[in-house]
């Protein structure tokens, strides 16, 4: 890969965001009169839905990077939240011991999965499909088909603190880029995203990586659940696959951070695709757009970076092959000259 | 030997098949009732607690009740299992006109008695002879109950200005969205255009099917309206967040989900030390008591009225329909051979004294609007679909539905 100097790469990765700000700043001001930006609590809701975002893509790029999109993860998500607050509810404890329990049941759940993958050998998005549906079931059991409700609920106002939002995720960031770049976990990661059959045949134990990395997602994507939760005070526990969806949403942050993290880290650049595309969200929405148009330019964002991304290699093709033409046309005039 | 067992195996299954055919007398079968639900929370267990507790017992049925359910296929689906299963009742909640048309049409083929929770008549198939029609929240009912709520709240001489958080009202007049959403947003347009005097800048229909969120033009300069089309709160939270902080609004209204709007409605409040009143449609619920009993930063109450739907008394309506067609008195529950639509009228909850009321309702099996005795008295033969829109008339008052209960 080209190097670059620090001080370019983090042009390049402010650029994102500030990019987009200015963007939706200036189709504001002239269709709206008004700024994206206005006050405090704009910055707290930015903060707010891209923190819960960015978590959700940490967990996603866990397994879909290595080639394994788990179809489950909404469903551990909503099964995390909804049984870890109801047992912190019925303890009668704070919101932060809410948390504490959905990580560890997302945990358990994302574990079980990645359990049921190695041991079963099915193809990852069959399985995801079929554990999303047991999945969904448990929290429906658990809550009696209530769902979990935060809404008058002592204690639990610490969850939509914005200090505590962010601190949340910037923990998360630092952990994640920790895992990444200094643990075993990080250089299997990276050895099996490579190959996995060269990883294998390296030594690495594939199958008890894999499970690690489901475990892991299904414990931050329960953080984001507890993050969204906190704030609309209510989860439903909605049954017959349709928990995923909040997941797959979050798919455009963890491919525009992965292309943005190529210059710094993958943790960085999620995290800034994350706020760049949440600014590009609160934008459209303060231009007054209705959701299925927000959704419809949102998708073609996506796909026109998806366009890029498989074809932005062949702008370095051309021009290498060009440069290779102009140096035989070089030699030969050179030859002919001789 | 092979050959006579072959014959003798194949003729008893002849016959078995036969005996499944009942064309004769069932006024002594158990019947089954299938359910397809789109409901969940709290609410929906208190309907199935009804269910189970009250109607049940009282006319010796059975239900077999549907994971929540979103489309025709999986109302279709579902119906295949539950007819497999021996159901000869099907109450239906999935509430799109493909969907009513399609499970309308499969109950008829089936000879399965089909009645659907909805808003809006469908008339397509109104005249299928299994289809005994609708019975869901009287939509302009819920619409006078939002201009009821709203004119009382701007009768104080005052100008205000509300954001309405539509959900599916788009469309609602034309069997596109949900008809309750519709005319709770007329009903607010309406109350606004009464108090104020005002003039819109194009009928109250057209206003209300704008799929593009933003500002009515009221031709008062001290009076706003906001309308957000959406159906997911939690988009709408985040949308509605700048619209909030503008300071321009001092209530909100959510035809579902207030609760999700509370913390970002908290927040405003806080930053601007601005009460918003907020208005919900709202079940008897925990939930409801929760908003009228918890206080906000400026010292009011979270939620400040409630429109008040309760989904037992329309679903002990829907089963007070099939028990008349089981017992063979379909037509007393049609108008000219056609389905009816019986309306479940809202209430307007102006406060928490008055909810404090309400709430006892559905906490005792005597407690429910249709408890067992009205059950039995509404299932009599002569009862019509007259008598039970009568009665969901007279239980709209609220004084009297307390009295009906004692509860007042």
């Amino acid at each position: 890969m080209k190097k670059h100097s620090k001080i370019l790469d983090i042009l390049f990765t402010v650029a994102f965001p500030v990019a987009v700000w200015l963007l939706m700043e200036v189709l504001c001001l002239i269709f709206k009169q008004k700024h994206v930006i206005s006050t405090m609590l704009d910055v707290k809701t930015i903060i707010r839905n891209a923190g819960i975002a960015a978590v959700t893509a940490f967990a996603l790029s866990f397994n879909l990077k290595e080639g394994r999109f788990d179809l489950s993860l909404g469903a551990q998500r909503m099964a995390g939240t909804i049984i870890g607050g109801l047992i912190a509810m019925a303890l009668g404890l704070s919101g932060l011991w809410l948390l504490l329990f959905a990580i560890a049941f997302g945990f358990l759940f994302g574990f079980l999965t990645g359990m049921a993958f190695i041991g079963l050998r099915v193809p990852p998005m069959v399985l995801g499909v079929g554990m999303a549906l047991i999945w969904e079931v448990v929290p429906y059991l658990v809550s009696g088909g209530k769902g979990l409700n935060l809404f008058g609920v002592e204690g639990m106002t610490v969850l939509t603190e914005s200090w505590f939002q962010i601190l949340v995720v910037v923990v998360m960031a630092v952990l994640v880029f920790l895992l990444m770049n200094y643990t075993r976990l990080g250089y299997e990661t990276k050895a099996v995203q490579g190959s996995q059959l060269i990883a294998r045949n390296s030594g690495i134990n594939i199958f008890r990586h894999a499970v690690e990395c489901y475990a892991l997602a299904g414990g931050l994507v329960a953080i984001a659940g507890v993050l969204d939760v906190s704030y609309t005070t209510q989860m439903a526990a909605n049954l017959g696959n349709t928990s995923n969806g909040v997941v797959t949403a979050n798919m455009f942050v963890m491919i525009l951070g992965g292309y943005i993290g190529e210059r710094t880290d993958s943790s960085v650049g999620i995290i800034t695709a994350a706020f760049t595309l949440q600014i590009f969200k609160y934008g459209l929405s303060l231009l007054e757009l209705s959701d299925p148009l927000i959704s419809v330019i949102n998708m073609l964002v996506f796909i026109g970076f998806l366009v890029f991304q498989a074809n932005r290699h062949k702008v370095a093709l051309a021009k290498a092959r060009k440069a290779r033409i102009a140096l035989a046309q070089k030699f030969k005039a050179e030859r002919a000259a001789a | 030997m092979k050959k006579i067992l072959a014959i003798v195996l194949a003729l008893v299954m002849v016959l078995g098949l036969a005996a499944c055919n009942n064309n004769g007398d069932n006024t002594n079968k158990k019947h089954k009732i299938g359910i397809a639900t789109v409901h969940t929370g709290e609410n929906w267990e208190i309907v199935k607690t009804y269910l189970d507790t009250v109607v049940a017992p009282t006319y010796g049925w059975e239900f077999v009740v549907s994971e929540t359910l979103s489309d025709a296929n999986g109302l279709i689906a579902f119906m295949e299992q539950c007819y497999a299963a021996g159901c000869d009742g099907f109450i239906n909640m999935v509430t799109s006109s493909d969907a009513i048309i399609q499970g309308a049409t499969k109950a008829q083929e089936w000879g399965m008695w089909f009645v659907t929770e909805n808003s809006a008549y469908v008339e397509d198939v109104a005249g299928l002879s299994y289809n005994l029609g609708h019975c869901g929240a009287g939509p302009e009912a819920v619409g006078s109950a939002y201009k009821k709520a709203f004119e009382e709240y701007l009768s104080d001489g005052q100008p205000h200005s509300v954001i309405l958080f539509e959900g599916a009202a788009v469309g609602g007049d034309k069997g596109q969205g949900a008809a309750s959403h519709f005319y709770s947003a007329v009903g607010v347009l309406e109350a606004f255009q009464e108090v104020y005097g005002l003039t819109y800048e194009a009928p109250i229909a057209d206003l209300v099917n704008n799929q593009n969120p933003g500002e009515v033009k009221t031709n008062n300069p001290d009076v706003h309206i906001y309308l957000y089309p959406g159906r997911n709160p939690a988009d709408a939270v985040t949308a509605l967040s700048p619209v909030l902080q503008s300071g321009t609004y001092d209530i909100f209204a959510a035809v579902f989900s207030f609760a999700a709007f509370t913390n970002a409605i908290d927040e405003v409040e806080k930053a601007s030390g601005k009460d918003i009143k907020i208005v919900g449609t709202a079940q008897i619920e925990k939930q409801t008591k929760t908003g009228f009993e918890t206080k906000d930063s400026t010292g009011d109450t979270v939620l400040n009225s409630a429109i008040l739907n309760d989904l037992s008394i329309a679903v002990g309506t829907k089963c007070i329909m099939l028990r008349h067609a089981f017992e063979g008195r379909a037509d007393a529950m049609k108008e000219n051979g056609k389905g009816v639509f019986l309306g479940v009228r809202s209430w307007a909850v102006n406060g928490a004294d008055i909810y404090a009321k309400m709430e006892k309702l559905n906490t005792t099996p005597e407690l429910y609007i249709l408890s067992a005795d009205q059950l039995e008295k509404f299932a009599k033969e002569g009862t019509t679909w007259k008598d039970l829109d009568n009665f969901l008339e007279e239980v709209s008052d609220i004084n009297k539905l307390l009295s009906l209960k004692g509860l007042n």
